[in-house]
């Protein structure tokens, strides 16, 4: 069971930073967003529950809530 | 070795060495060597040392007169561990750590605010430290005095290499002195003599290369203030436009500071010493006074020789591989390249190991200098992001960064110098390539001197039972004293096991006892062996 986690994970941080560096680079650019919300989706479906994801989405919009906004 | 008056704007007194004319000059006799090293660099001298010390007849070829590429203009600067524990081997790791600035902190910041630190202090049972900042012409000039010392490899100033010719079993060089030319023969040639290299030139050696748009300024400064011996790198500074900037300590009190300029910035405004005064002010704030020692604008490339060894010519370091400097990696790299070479070309010279031995220099260090191309072009890209999607796809790692281990991980200023894995080698057994740290064995000696001791040879360290080795087999039995528990944690090694130790600390293999003597045969590439490849 996958759990809400914010330790390191990655196997290799860069490798998987700089693969999503080169994959945008080789798109349009009005293709980048669609790209990265298939991506999105594929990732999600590796983690599949719900909770996780939820909390996972939850996280990702903190910042842009507005009581968070100074 | 003379000291000269002070150069000026470099604000360094750096030593002058006379030029050298060799007898060959006057006689016009071809003279013969078994090694020739062309270029006096870290990576040449390291070389001049190693093959001093295992009694290997060479001479240095240098077109300059004085350390450091054209004086104090040279810019490494950090050395890692692995280098450090080849300068203990070498003996000059004692004034390297007295001279330079021992670290072990890194912090990236962001704005104000540190987002990633790392401290690799305390990692292994290494008895030296994970890093020294020290500008590279003293390291280059305590080899040469060390060179010196030992006696046994001339270091030749003055000596340029103008023409090149391959053979099957040597190497021609034509060498012009301000005496005048002479010609050299040496069964090998090692062409250390950096990014551009002449002799890679002239045999019209494939290269392939990147260039970077990517434009820095370094404007090292002289100046006391109460900062910590840490390496700090901001992402983006605000007193810089929000662009990166490098804060390391050096030698002297002098700091590197080094700055990202903007991609339409003029190189040579960015050079003008009131512009460069202004950025160093910015950065230091108003009360603290500086001394600028050397401002100098650079852009980087990543280049790549398709091979290594060419039949009995060499390259290495610079001459063979350039990456971006943001890890530190191409002097350290540089170094183990010597540190790779010196035995296998000891070994092969003195006929114990076959000459295919020499065919794993190029197999090790150019897998090595692909992988630190590939990690330091990571950090070049971070560093200066190309798209709006990649600037926004940073900000919000960084971001995260803020909030969450994680997010760190993705931050890259720079993944300092490691030692590389060595896969794919003939040179490696089972449960062997990697490197062992330099810890001090039971009898309180440094596993490094403990193999300098065998002259060159392979360290079979074993738990219980001797293995038998051939007295004609480069290397000897030792009982594993080990009071860090280091080796056998990192090796694994169990009773009636041997470990096979190279002479450059790798873990070559680690097999049953009964093994050990067929193993060393087959990592010294014997004739039989090198007959078949």
């Amino acid at each position: 069971m996958t759990q809400f986690a914010t330790d390191p994970r990655f196997e290799d941080a860069d490798r998987f930073y700089h693969g999503l560096v080169e994959a945008s680079a080789a798109l349009a650019e009005d293709k980048r967003l669609d790209f990265s919300l298939r991506l999105i989706l594929l990732l999600a479906s590796q983690i599949g529950e719900d909770a996780v994801l939820r909390e996972c989405i939850a996280e990702a919009a903190r910042p842009f809530n507005p009581e968070n906004m100074q | 070795m003379s000291r000269a008056p002070s150069l000026g704007t470099t604000g360094y007194d750096l030593p002058v060495f006379e030029a050298v004319v060799p007898a060959a000059v006057a006689s016009g006799a071809t003279e013969r060597r078994t090694v020739a090293i062309v270029g006096g660099g870290v990576t040449g001298l390291t070389l001049a040392a190693d093959l001093s010390l295992r009694g290997v007849d060479a001479v240095l070829l240098d077109d300059d007169l004085t350390v450091g590429v054209r004086g104090a203009s040279s810019r490494g600067m950090c050395y890692a561990q692995k280098t450090l524990e080849i300068m203990d081997g070498l003996g000059v790791y004692g004034p390297i750590r007295d001279k330079g600035v021992v670290w072990s902190v890194g912090r990236t910041l962001s704005g104000d605010d540190v987002i990633y630190e790392f401290d690799r202090a305390g990692d292994n049972g290494s008895l030296q430290p994970p890093f020294v900042n020290l500008q590279q012409f003293y390291l280059e000039w305590f080899l040469v005095e060390r060179i010196v010392a030992l006696g046994a490899v001339e270091p030749r100033w003055g000596n340029k290499v103008v023409g090149i010719a391959l053979a099957s079993d040597h190497v021609d060089l034509e060498v012009e002195t301000p005496g005048g030319c002479y010609a050299l023969r040496a069964d090998w040639v090692v062409d250390a003599t950096g990014a551009g290299s002449p002799l890679r030139e002239m045999l019209a050696l494939p290269v392939e290369a990147a260039h970077s748009v990517d434009r820095w300024c370094i404007c090292d400064a002289r100046f006391v203030k109460e900062l910590p011996a840490e390496r700090w790198t901001w992402v983006n500074a605000p007193f810089n436009a929000d662009r990166a900037v490098w804060q390391h300590p050096m030698a002297d009190n002098v700091w590197r500071l080094d700055y990202q300029l903007g991609p339409d910035a003029d190189p040579a405004d960015a050079a003008d010493s009131e512009t460069a005064r202004a950025r160093v002010r910015a950065h230091l704030g108003p009360d603290t006074p500086f001394e600028l020692v050397w401002v100098g604008p650079w852009q980087y490339r990543a280049q790549l020789v398709e091979h290594m060894v060419h039949g009995r010519l060499i390259l290495a370091g610079d001459a063979a591989h350039v990456m971006s400097p943001f890890g530190a990696r191409g002097g350290n790299s540089g170094i183990h390249d010597a540190d790779n070479l010196g035995w296998k070309l000891a070994l092969v010279t003195q006929g114990r190991a076959g000459p295919a031995l020499v065919e794993t220099y190029h197999r090790e260090r150019h897998a090595a200098g692909a992988e630190n191309i590939r990690v330091t072009s990571q950090t070049s890209r971070f560093l200066a992001p190309e798209s709006d999607f990649e600037r926004r796809l940073r900000e919000v790692a960084i971001g995260l960064a803020r909030e969450h281990p994680f997010g760190r991980a993705l931050v890259n200023t720079g993944r300092l110098s490691l030692p590389n894995r060595y896969t794919d080698s003939p040179a490696i057994g089972p449960r062997g390539g990697f490197c062992l740290p330099n810890v001090a064995l039971g009898d309180g000696r440094s596993l490094a001197a403990t193999l300098r001791d065998l002259g060159t040879g392979f360290l079979a360290l074993y738990l219980d039972d001797a293995p038998e080795l051939p007295a004609a087999a480069p290397a000897r039995a030792a009982k594993l004293d080990d009071p860090s528990g280091e080796i056998v944690r990192l090796t694994r090694l169990a009773a009636g096991e041997v470990l096979l130790v190279r002479p450059d600390l790798y873990c070559a293999a680690v097999v049953p006892a009964a093994e050990a003597a067929r193993t060393v045969e087959t990592l010294c590439c014997s004739l039989a062996w090198a007959q078949a490849a």
